[in-house]
């Protein structure tokens, strides 16, 4: 982008915000710094000024046009003027601390590979910063890094531009590459995005499918805004949608139909690493009065919908990690163990047929 | 660099060196994250604007001494441009990356509150709602929430004692440590904290791994310098790996092993399986992964990782048994 249009803009905007009464296009184009609107053709002019216009409302300045009312508008044509009073940022009394922690934020936000807000994050702070002075923070630092392998630059530009979107609450259009590798071609109302163990994820209403769906980003191939005459929002976000259920849920409690509860013995050493082997949601029974409760090992109760994947949750954890209830998930985590103690009784793969 | 990113750069140097009084070169380039070469092609070109019909006392009067930036007419660009609302989305995206980190969630949601509070109307209206709409997925805080007693004694500089499940040995332990820093990284929350029993071995601990931290108010010296940069990056290593262990996964789940390991890790197999040469220190973390897959994994080599496999699963058929 040229310097002469940066400049150009610079000297409408302060010409705007310098004078009190609305500036007619005409007073404008009599100056000779806006030479560019003052073509041969009127109109191409025009389109000049509106696109000047158009990028410095895009950056938030409050510029309008009020339309020919005031005694001393003598082109009748109404004029430009730029609301002082939004335009500046006011004191927000942020204490050092509170900017300190901040820029926890920002810098996290900041180091999203390939993420376009960057710039945004960076001008934030700096301006969040106008009134602050520097001060020691929490030595902190927060980084959402992507797996390896993917393609971090349009992760980040599809992140940025499903924010946006959710914001605004715009369809998108996208071509999603499924597990399969086929390629499908989805109209999507985003209603939230989760990230989770390296990958971004979006929630949202897929029209093709007629149903909430979950996108990983990664696969998410090509990405647009939808372009429709309607001007958004496009949808309204259900008021039982909640993105907490979607992102922290572990694999056994997906699925329909009623939950069965299970009961899994936790060895005392495990006790500090509940949260990470079970979620938010495990809750712990009260210790009953007994072996158990000197022992230091607990009771986890957990609503499971998908007995297979609770196994699979609690194997790596051997007898530390018991099923007591019910005896069918406990036959089958018994079965299980069997079944590898006797794999891993061989002498490895080659010995097996 | 797009036009609004130097545009809305230029639109703040001004503001503040006039604010200020007098703003070297260098603090101006690193707090706007550019070159200082970059801030001077800035200042040359704030020098030649202002409101037009541009008569002397109508730019903005701009000067640099001895690398000191200073403005004398700022031209009514007093204060800076307000918020945006992609700034203060880009913000709202910054606060959620930082999960609790230390019990932090709720001071910075009032933070945030603030400066939606100070937005344009406009602006405003579409924030709304903007915080429940992205999320990182955590398991919530460990039994003994003890992340504000280690962000204190960060502050403080107090040694901690912790009742920790180390997941490299598989026991819980008992550690006396220095506290330095809190690190998010993918989702895990981590204390940085110099090891006394290990002659001051700077080690992370998973907080969601922690039973019970205690401040002991003994004080501590901490390192004058502290590069919490070098967490930034795809993993986080905790030391190079002590061996190098072969999985077989099945075919079922090979498809998912090609898509996380990198190519030299993986030998595809004729059967659709594949083998998969990790490094690791531990033969616990070993078995708890491949465990975590049933059927479909089975560790190949080393022996003793076998070993240790087969003695976890013996003990537990044994229990189950009961």
């Amino acid at each position: 982008m040229s310097a002469a249009r940066t400049e150009r803009l610079l000297n409408l905007l302060t010409l705007l915000l310098n004078t009190r009464r609305p500036v007619s296009l005409r007073e404008i184009r009599e100056l000779e710094e806006f030479a560019a609107y003052q073509t041969s053709d009127p109109k191409s002019g025009e389109r000049a000024f509106e696109r000047d216009k158009a990028a410095l409302i895009e950056l938030g300045v409050p510029l309008r046009w009020v339309p020919p009312e005031q005694e001393d508008d003598e082109d009748g044509l109404g004029g430009y003027v730029v609301d002082r009073e939004r335009y500046y940022l006011p004191e927000l009394g942020l204490a050092p601390a509170e900017l300190a922690l901040l820029s926890i934020a920002g810098a996290a936000a900041a180091g999203i590979e390939g993420f376009p807000g960057r710039a945004a994050v960076i001008r934030a702070l700096a301006k969040l910063g106008f009134d602050v002075d520097d001060a020691r923070g929490l030595p902190a630092l927060a980084h959402a890094p992507l797996q390896e392998g993917v393609d971090s630059a349009r992760v980040g530009e599809h992140l940025d531009l499903l924010h946006g979107a959710i914001m605004r609450q715009q369809s998108v259009q996208l071509t999603y590459r499924g597990a399969g590798r086929d390629k499908t071609r989805r109209k999507v109302d985003p209603y939230g995005l989760y990230y989770r163990g390296g990958a971004w994820y979006l929630v949202g209403h897929c029209h093709l499918r007629g149903a909430e769906r979950t996108f990983h980003l990664a696969r998410i191939v090509e990405l647009a805004a939808v372009a429709t005459g309607k001007s958004p929002p496009h949808f309204t976000v259900p008021s039982t949608f909640d993105l907490h259920a979607h992102a922290e849920r572990r694999p056994w409690e997906l699925g329909q139909g009623e939950p069965m509860t299970v009961r899994v013995r936790l060895a005392a050493r495990l006790v500090p690493a509940v949260r990470e082997i079970f979620g938010a949601r495990a809750e712990l029974e009260q210790p009953a009065e007994g072996a158990s409760a000197a022992s230091g090992d607990v009771i986890v109760r957990l609503d499971v919908r998908q007995g297979a994947q609770l196994v699979a949750a609690v194997l790596p954890y051997g007898a530390g990690a018991e099923v007591l209830e019910p005896a069918s998930l406990r036959a089958e985590v018994a079965q299980a163990f069997a079944r590898l103690a006797a794999q891993y009784a061989g002498a490895g793969e080659g010995a097996r047929p | 660099m797009s036009l609004s990113d130097r545009l809305g750069r230029l639109l703040f140097i001004v503001p503040y060196v006039a604010h200020r009084g007098g703003v070297p070169m260098a603090e101006l380039a690193q707090r706007l994250s550019v070159t200082p070469a970059q801030i001077e092609a800035d200042l040359d070109l704030l020098s030649m604007v202002g409101q037009p019909p541009l008569t002397p006392d109508h730019l903005i009067d701009l000067y640099v001494e001895d690398d000191v930036v200073y403005v004398d007419l700022d031209q009514s660009l007093s204060r800076p441009l307000r918020l945006t609302h992609e700034e203060a989305r880009a913000l709202v995206l910054g606060v959620r990356l930082v999960t609790d980190l230390g019990g932090v969630k709720d001071e910075i949601e009032v933070v945030l509150a603030k400066i939606v509070a100070a937005l344009n109307p406009v602006d405003r209206a579409l924030l709304q709602g903007m915080a429940e709409r992205i999320r990182v997925a955590t398991d919530g805080p460990s039994t003994g929430a003890p992340a504000t007693v280690l962000r204190r004694a960060i502050d403080a500089r107090h040694v901690v004692e912790l009742d920790y499940y180390s997941a490299t040995s598989d026991r819980q332990k008992l550690y006396r440590v220095e506290p330095l820093a809190l690190v998010a990284h993918t989702g895990h929350e981590y204390l940085v904290a110099l090891d006394l029993a290990a002659g001051r071995q700077e080690k992370l601990y998973r907080l969601d791994r922690v039973g019970a931290a205690r401040d002991t108010q003994e004080p501590f010296e901490p390192p004058a310098e502290l590069d919490l940069s070098r967490f930034r990056t795809q993993r986080l290593y905790f030391g190079g790996g002590a061996f190098t262990a072969c999985v077989r996964f099945s075919a079922k789940v090979a498809p998912a092993m090609i898509e996380r390991f990198r190519a030299e890790e993986v030998e595809k197999r004729g059967d659709g399986s594949v083998l998969v040469h990790v490094s690791t220190s531990s033969p616990a973390w070993l078995a708890r992964w491949v465990l975590g897959f049933g059927a479909e994994a089975e560790v190949i080599a080393p022996a003793e990782s076998r070993e240790y496999i087969s003695a976890l699963c013996r003990e537990a058929a044994l229990a189950y048994r009961r």
